[in-house]
């Protein structure tokens, strides 16, 4: 009953502002309108009715209007739930955006101004309404802000839509909400001219965010939801929100669902949609520049002079102009090339799911693959292909998992006084703390509170149970990391486990300096086959490989390069496997031979310990490109082991000297 | 004195994990602080030039992972070093027990020529964190069994005292290198009798 009143005021109060554009229409005009500005109505169909409700708004309206329920509500009764459904969730997988109703609002709206349809959805459950109670005349008049505060709002799981809640609970209308952009202005769209009885309510985004704030007495959204929800209003600005899931730089919209349960988080990826924002045409004023008549206290001007300045001003202008023609053509440029790259990403994203995915063994070496692969994997796919890629010969299973991380646990809870056996572990554990919060401190979601900093730990310190004889190393922390970012916890760990084993971190993880001087060697003879120059610069200024190559290797770039660069090189070292480390580590040097050929070994080695932020993939992998691992027809495993096997020879003859001495 | 020609000092830094050895270098050299350091892997390199009694110097500062383990990598970064600088962190105990075993590696990896008279500096860092483990006095009468190691309680935070720890680095290191050019020039063998034994007499008192 209360609720009657508080729409009715509402209506009131939001008629009134000049921008509302509250339009009532019958079926003749509203087609009119529909004709007129097709890319500005969002039209909300009510088939079985066979009237239309149209809701009408220039671009940033909100419209939020409740269907006449008392005199239709039988028939409304009927309307299929289908409509709903179709108009609103077009892929399984977005059904998460629909939990609540700003967002449900915002998809619609993301489907880029074209008409939509949207119908009333109706739960028979929602139609029962008292129709005495709609007789009740106004008795008070509340602001717009007390009103919503005094709404109950309920969520419905099973109409996915917010209900009002009465305490008598018999009166439940339905809200439907269309809404497009959280502007000051808004339209409703009364249906019919009953609205005075069941009544229609609208109001701003920002608005109907803070009902879901103090409706908590009846509604089931949990704050989480909420979160969200605010999350979306703010970014529904871009209005390009459907194009930043394709963004190559999006590194992590695998996530998203899990993501949004930390607004901080979304901070952290909102940056990409930054280069999305649509390119503004400016017009070069000439208005201020306009030459006024000389001030009659100044003496005037003589002819040559008044051509010149009128020659320097036209200068001016056409400078101006060339400029202002650059910077567009400049932005149209980027702008294809963005809508090129997100093409490519689509396209390689459809190729991964449907074609590589479900049949991995045989596709994984298909060409095309393998070209896709080379060009970055869309985020999208990526946690999943490089599960496959590193699959799992350890066999490690969930309960194994399980168990290290619970003897993990325990010795965390044991304290440091207690551990008599463990006194590895332990400072295992303590070097784990601290590296935690110093893992991509820029994200801040490694850090203490954040949302991945628990997950980084468990996996850390599971592994150091799983492998007491490698325990933790540092740089485990960011090969953690990339994983974390990119899959579940437990795949994470698989991946970890299994990337670990292999031979070159292994080697470098239980610091096995026989078989790193073996990969550094080996190393030396490619880098002085690629580049020789810049080997000699090296070789004289004693700047040697494991000054820079140490920290490369230990943590896959992922400390050296920016995340999304890293991650592309992750994705063709999972590819290629280890000697795509070495040959990564060769593509910087020739990106950079120019400048490291004027650098002495001080400034070399501060150069390749501290990459530049600005490191362009495609630059780098062009320079891969340019750079191999293989000498001749030897592969770069074999080079490897032809190193190791004369650093174990030259051990063999420098010890067998040594007896001898000895025996004397 | 005029200046002489460039001088190079090679300067390491020692000490657990998380004590704040990248924060001190970066506070010297860049006058910055911030809390959102990676951990060192390997190591990290920076260079200062600064005058020292009329001479311009070169100081490479060497910082390295804070890991135990990492300390069998040292070989490399070890070598040739003019100066160690040693850092634990005064509120963790465990930083400063663990002192004594990079001092011995220091000088297993390096082995420079004269062990005993090698120039090292002990920083107590993060002052300004509260509660405070290790005493000023500690700190002290450790460096005194040392052979009369230099001590300077420093905050990579707040820039407190770093400017003078490494001036006092660099006077060390370069009093090493001019102490090794007289001693291969001049007289050899009688400064290194008379050295060797000041130390072991020193190093037999604590042990």
């Amino acid at each position: 009953m209360k609720s009657f009143e508080t729409e009715r005021e509402a209506e009131q109060i939001i008629e009134s502002p000049a921008q509302v554009q509250d339009l009532l229409i019958d079926k003749n005009q509203s087609e009119k309108l529909l004709l007129a500005k097709p890319n500005n109505i969002y039209s909300s169909e009510n088939s079985t009715q066979g009237y239309e409700h149209q809701h009408v708004s220039t671009h940033d309206v909100l419209s939020v209007s409740l269907p006449d329920c008392a005199d239709q509500s039988k028939d409304i009764c009927k309307t299929p739930k289908k409509l709903n459904e179709h108009t609103l969730s077009s892929s399984a997988s977005t059904e998460a955006w629909f939990k609540t109703w700003p967002e449900r609002c915002d998809k619609i709206k993301i489907n880029d101004g074209s008409p939509t349809k949207a119908s009333p959805n109706k739960s028979a459950k929602d139609c029962i309404l008292n129709p005495t109670q709609n007789d009740s005349p106004p008795r008070t008049k509340f602001t717009l802000n007390e009103a919503l505060q005094n709404i109950s709002l309920a969520y419905s799981p099973v109409t996915k839509q917010l209900h009002l809640v009465e305490k008598t609970d018999c009166v439940k209308p339905e809200l439907e909400s269309t809404l497009s952009s959280p502007d000051n202005s808004c339209s409703i769209k009364k249906c019919g001219h009953k609205r005075t009885e069941a009544g229609s309510f609208s109001s701003t985004v920002s608005t109907l965010s803070a009902i879901s704030e103090p409706s908590t007495s009846g509604s089931l959204l949990s704050s989480d939801d909420r979160s969200v929800s605010s999350f979306d209003i703010s970014t529904t600005k871009t209005r390009k929100r459907s194009l930043t899931n394709f963004l190559s730089k999006h590194v992590f919209s695998w996530k998203s669902p899990d993501v949004t349960t930390s607004s901080t988080v979304w901070k952290i990826f909102g940056k990409s949609s930054n280069y999305t924002s649509s390119p503004v045409h400016h017009v070069a004023s000439s208005s201020a520049l306009i030459q006024l008549e000389r001030p009659s206290t100044l003496p005037a001007k003589t002819q040559e002079e008044e051509q010149r300045h009128r020659d320097e001003y036209k200068a001016i202008l056409l400078a101006a102009k060339r400029k202002e023609a650059q910077t567009n053509a400049a932005k149209q440029k980027q702008q294809k090339l963005q809508l090129k790259l997100e093409e490519q990403q689509a396209a390689s994203t459809k190729h991964f799911t449907q074609h590589v995915l479900p049949y991995w063994e045989v596709m994984r070496t298909n060409k095309k693959t393998l070209d896709l692969w080379w060009q970055g994997l869309p985020s999208s796919v990526r946690g999943r292909v490089w599960k496959l890629a590193i699959g799992n010969r350890l066999m490690v299973t969930e309960q194994l998992y399980e168990t290290c991380l619970v003897r993990a646990r325990n010795t965390l809870n044991e304290g440091s006084g207690g551990a008599g056996g463990g006194g590895d572990p332990e400072t295992s554990m303590d070097a784990i703390r601290l590296d935690i919060s110093r893992t991509f401190p820029h994200l801040g979601i490694f850090q203490q509170g954040g949302p991945y900093s628990h997950t980084l730990h468990s996996l850390l310190a599971a592994y150091v149970f799983y492998r007491p004889d490698v325990g933790y190393v540092q740089g485990m922390s960011y090969i953690a990391a990339i994983l974390i970012l990119n899959m579940d916890q437990f795949d994470a760990f698989v991946c970890f486990a299994n990337l670990l084993s292999q031979p070159l971190h292994l080697s470098a993880f239980t610091l096995n300096q026989k078989h790193m001087q073996a990969y550094y060697d080996a190393y030396n003879q490619v880098f002085s086959y690629n580049l020789p120059k810049l080997y000699s610069h090296f070789e004289r200024s004693g700047l040697t490989p494991d000054l820079y190559l140490l920290d490369w290797i230990y943590t896959i770039f992922a400390k050296a390069m920016p995340l999304d660069v890293a991650c592309r090189v992750w994705d063709v070292f999972l590819r290629d496997g280890y000697e795509f480390v070495f040959r990564t580590a060769l593509g910087i040097l020739h990106l950079n031979q120019e400048s490291l050929m004027r650098m002495d070994f001080l400034h070399g080695a501060q150069f390749l310990t501290r990459l530049p932020d600005d490191l362009s993939s495609e630059q780098l992998f062009r320079s891969i490109q340019a750079v191999t691992t293989t000498v001749g027809k030897h592969t770069f495993p074999h080079i490897v082991d032809r190193c190791l096997f004369s650093l174990l020879q030259e051990d063999s003859t420098s010890t067998s000297p040594t007896p001898p001495p000895d025996d004397s | 004195m005029a200046s002489r020609k460039k001088t190079l000092l090679k300067v390491i830094i020692l000490g657990d994990s998380s004590v704040g050895k990248t924060s001190l270098m970066n506070q010297y050299v860049n006058r910055k602080f911030t809390n959102q350091y990676k951990a060192t892997i390997g190591a990290d390199f920076l260079t200062k030039e600064l005058t020292v009694d009329d001479r311009t110097v070169t100081m490479q500062i060497w910082d390295t992972a804070g890991q135990e383990r990492f300390q069998s990598l040292g070989v490399a970064f070890y070598r040739g070093a003019d100066c160690c600088v040693l850092v634990f962190d005064v509120t963790a105990p465990n930083t400063f027990k663990s002192l004594d075993s990079w001092r011995d590696e220091f000088l297993i990896q390096a082995s420079p020529r004269e062990p005993e008279n090698f120039p090292f500096v002990l920083l107590g860092n993060k002052v300004d964190l509260e509660p405070r483990a290790i005493s000023s006095k500690r700190a002290q009468q450790w460096c005194q069994s040392k052979n009369n190691i230099p001590y300077f309680e420093t905050s990579a935070k707040e820039g407190l005292n770093v400017e003078q720890a490494f001036m006092a680095i660099a006077k060390n290191a370069l009093a090493q290198q001019n102490s090794t050019v007289d001693l291969y020039n001049e007289f050899p063998d009688q400064i290194k009798l008379t050295n060797t034994q000041k130390p072991s007499g020193g190093s037999g008192c604590c042990q």
